[in-house]
């Protein structure tokens, strides 16, 4: 009952999901990339 | 069954005192919350320190294990093989205290191996005692507190529920 | 206009605020039937003793007042600001007797710590804690991290008038569905989802690391809760370092960002619009931020000479910068070693990720995205301004939902948050060094607490001194309410006290 009325309001939850953490895992890619690539500047 | 793992876990310990004590002989032991202040230039250094083994081991991909130890409040990783993680029959937690070792190995405050985790690479890792039960916390008070307690709150709750059935009347 | 609160506002007040605390003593059950089930016997009678006295409590407040059916914003804001201290009592109860508690009031910072989402903690033997008490600390994160509220309106608890007025004061001004239990609902879909995926990806990771089952299941759920609700708690001392796990971290980090992602924002992306994700001014300035204080901090621990491989400074160096700018507070360093492996760029890197804090109406604390995008906007827009001819008008806009106008009214309560964050990072900082500890250390922890983050640098443990752990409940109390909520106690406390002497007279 609960969560009929939320996949009414809600049809794309599992897409809006999905496409969230991708974008988190990819935001979390860049950000990784940058600490490393930065952190190995920065001994030079 | 609980006799024969005794048995079997002293043998190990003695076993593995045998072998590593040499190790041992004229270091000092530390302690973790020390250990834990070590700066980055003091890793590779050979370091000594006893503990309880406490949670559970965690496997690691090459027939190694990271062991916690704890010593007065303060637990640190122990990267030990599963050989020498053998001689650990009991973990520390609320229930039980678990197997004390002597751990010897090298610190590595910033370990390349491991992300730069704070860790120690065991050499030698011997038991000193073995699990014990936990000393149970008292019930005493508690028992006495509980009934009271909920009767009181219980009550309270029928006699709020009661006026507010009533609460035309106010 | 000041408006002179009266007997009968005080009476509502206390009858919702007994109201709210029935979801605390409702949600102890929770704890209790762990602790049967795993034979924990002095625990559960802990928590037997805890329903108990919060019902009592719970119960004698709402007899103030037994025909109060709705309430005000004024009330509202009252009962939202005395919820959280006096809901952080009640759920210190079953953790008094606890052996992991030295003093009393470490019980309260520990309750406090767990409600705030802050994650700072001053338990004693942690390691030795009944699975009942770790789940227990971890559920006030879910309860506060959520809102007392939006648990208690969800649970139908607070019912009918008073309900929004109630959400709003709770420092959620944004309104997602038009009908707040809706409302509510969504936020508990959003956690339940994301909750249940990650204690399941935690949960995998654990079992392959040879952590049988059920202390799997624990642990995970723990972890997981404390990431997305961006509180901070572990079960363990040494909190993330315990798992000596990289796929545990990176699935931290993936909750932690879900957790301080606006509701609203969580909302329309779930309804479907995706690309508000990254058209958001929150998700950009946080993003921004993120990657300025990463690569800020990866140089200048890099110059300080410790760390060395690029996957080091990933593990180091990003995923601290991720836990402090969520306001979890997840910690894979050992307090000294702050100074020692990441040395003072690294702090500084750390404390303004602190300071600056996740989104608006999400778990997170600290200032938040929103009002700091609308800072930088406002500098920019002034600067447009000089550079530009006088007949000109200059508008600056941003995407936040629906695109918008700058206002001046946003710029100035942005201004305000700002600077009461500013001032109470900053008062903290200072009494900490009063009572003795450094500049650095008083300061990362001052704005550790006030921001809701959790890590530490040392100074909190259950053998600081007494006035420091008054100090850091108040700072997190006030974060958490983004300040509103309580400076309208304070002040109805101020000009309730002429009409109280003159009665007395």
């Amino acid at each position: 009952m609960k969560n009929r009325s939320i996949d009414k309001q809600f049809p794309h939850w599992a897409k809006g999901l999905t496409a969230q953490i991708a974008l988190f895992v990819s935001f979390l890619l860049v950000l990784s990339l940058t600490a490393a690539v930065f952190g190995l500047l920065g001994q030079r | 069954m609980r006799v024969r793992s005794v048995i079997a876990s002293l043998t190990v310990a003695v076993v593995l005192a045998a072998v590593v004590q040499p190790a041992f002989a004229a270091e000092n032991l530390v302690r973790l919350n020390d250990l834990i202040a070590y700066p980055a230039s003091r890793s590779g250094e050979t370091v000594v320190f006893e503990g309880e083994a406490i949670g559970q081991a965690l496997r690691q991909p090459d027939g190694h294990v990271f062991v916690n130890v704890l010593d007065d409040g303060t637990a640190v990783g122990v990267y030990m093989t599963d050989q020498q993680s053998s001689g650990i029959i009991g973990y520390g937690g609320y229930k039980q205290i678990g197997t004390i070792v002597r751990v010897s190995g090298e610190l590595n405050v910033a370990c390349a191996q491991h992300g730069g985790d704070f860790d120690v690479h065991a050499a030698g890792v011997s038991v000193i005692e073995q699990p014990t039960a936990r000393e149970t916390e008292p019930l005493g008070l508690r028992l006495m507190l509980a009934p009271i307690a909920l009767a009181l709150g219980i009550g309270q709750f029928f006699l709020y529920r009661r006026l507010r059935s009533h609460r035309h009347l106010f | 206009m000041w408006v002179t609160p009266t007997s009968s506002d005080l009476r509502t007040v206390l009858h919702f605020l007994g109201m709210l605390l029935m979801g605390i003593a409702a949600a102890m059950l929770v704890p209790l039937v762990l602790a049967l089930v795993l034979a924990e016997w002095a625990p559960a009678l802990d928590y037997v003793i805890g329903i108990g006295v919060t019902l009592f409590f719970a119960s004698t407040l709402m007899l103030a007042d037994v025909r109060a059916d709705s309430l005000n914003r004024r009330q509202a804001l009252v009962v939202t600001a005395l919820v959280w201290i006096v809901g952080a009592s009640a759920a210190a109860v079953p953790l008094l007797f606890s052996q992991n508690y030295i003093h009393f009031i470490d019980a309260l910072f520990d309750s406090m710590s767990g409600l705030a989402t802050a994650g700072l903690t001053v338990v004693f033997d942690l390691d030795h804690m009944a699975w009942s008490h770790s789940m227990w600390r971890h559920l006030l994160h879910l309860i506060g991290g959520q809102g007392i509220v939006v648990a208690a309106i969800s649970f139908a608890v607070a019912r009918g008038g008073g309900a929004f007025a109630l959400y709003q004061a709770e420092g959620r001004e944004e309104r997602i569905l038009p009908n707040v239990q809706h409302t509510a609902r969504f936020i508990w879909f959003v956690t339940a989802v994301y909750v249940t995926l990650g204690t399941v990806a935690l949960a995998i990771a654990m079992l392959l690391d040879g952590i049988s089952l059920g202390p799997a299941l624990l642990n995970a759920f723990f972890i997981c809760v404390a990431a997305f609700d961006t509180g901070g708690f572990a079960p363990h001392s040494q909190s993330l370092l315990y798992y000596h796990s990289w796929f545990v971290e990176a699935v931290s980090m993936v909750l932690m960002l879900a957790g301080t992602m606006n509701f609203a924002l969580q909302a329309d992306v779930w309804r479907g619009d995706v690309k508000e994700m990254i058209t958001n001014i929150e998700t950009r300035t946080l993003a921004i931020n993120m990657l300025i204080l990463t690569a800020f901090a990866s140089v200048g621990i890099a110059l300080f000479g410790v760390l060395d491989t690029g996957g080091e400074f990933v593990r180091k160096v990003m995923f601290h910068i991720v836990s402090a700018h969520t306001g979890t507070g997840h910690q894979t360093i050992y307090a000294p070693q702050w100074s020692l492996t990441l040395g003072s760029a690294g702090i500084a890197a750390v404390i303004l990720a602190m300071g600056a804090g996740g989104a608006v109406s999400s778990t997170a604390g600290g200032i938040k995205a929103l009002r700091i995008g609308a800072i930088v906007k406002a500098i920019s827009l002034s600067i447009r301004k000089a550079l530009s001819p006088d007949s000109a008008v200059v508008k600056s806009r941003y995407h936040h939902i629906t695109d918008k106008t700058l206002t001046d009214q946003l710029i100035s309560s942005s201004m305000t948050v700002f600077i009461l964050y500013m001032v109470t990072y900053i008062t903290g900082a200072l009494v900490g060094m009063a009572y003795g500890y450094s500049a650095g250390d008083a300061l990362f922890e001052s704005t550790s607490a006030a921001g809701g983050v959790g890590l530490t640098i040392g100074i909190t443990s259950p053998f600081m001194p007494t006035g420091m752990k008054w100090l850091y409940i108040i700072q997190m109390w006030a974060g958490r309410l983004e300040f509103l909520a309580l400076m309208a106690l304070v002040a109805v406390v101020i000009i309730s006290i002429p009409r109280v002497v003159r009665k007395k007279r």
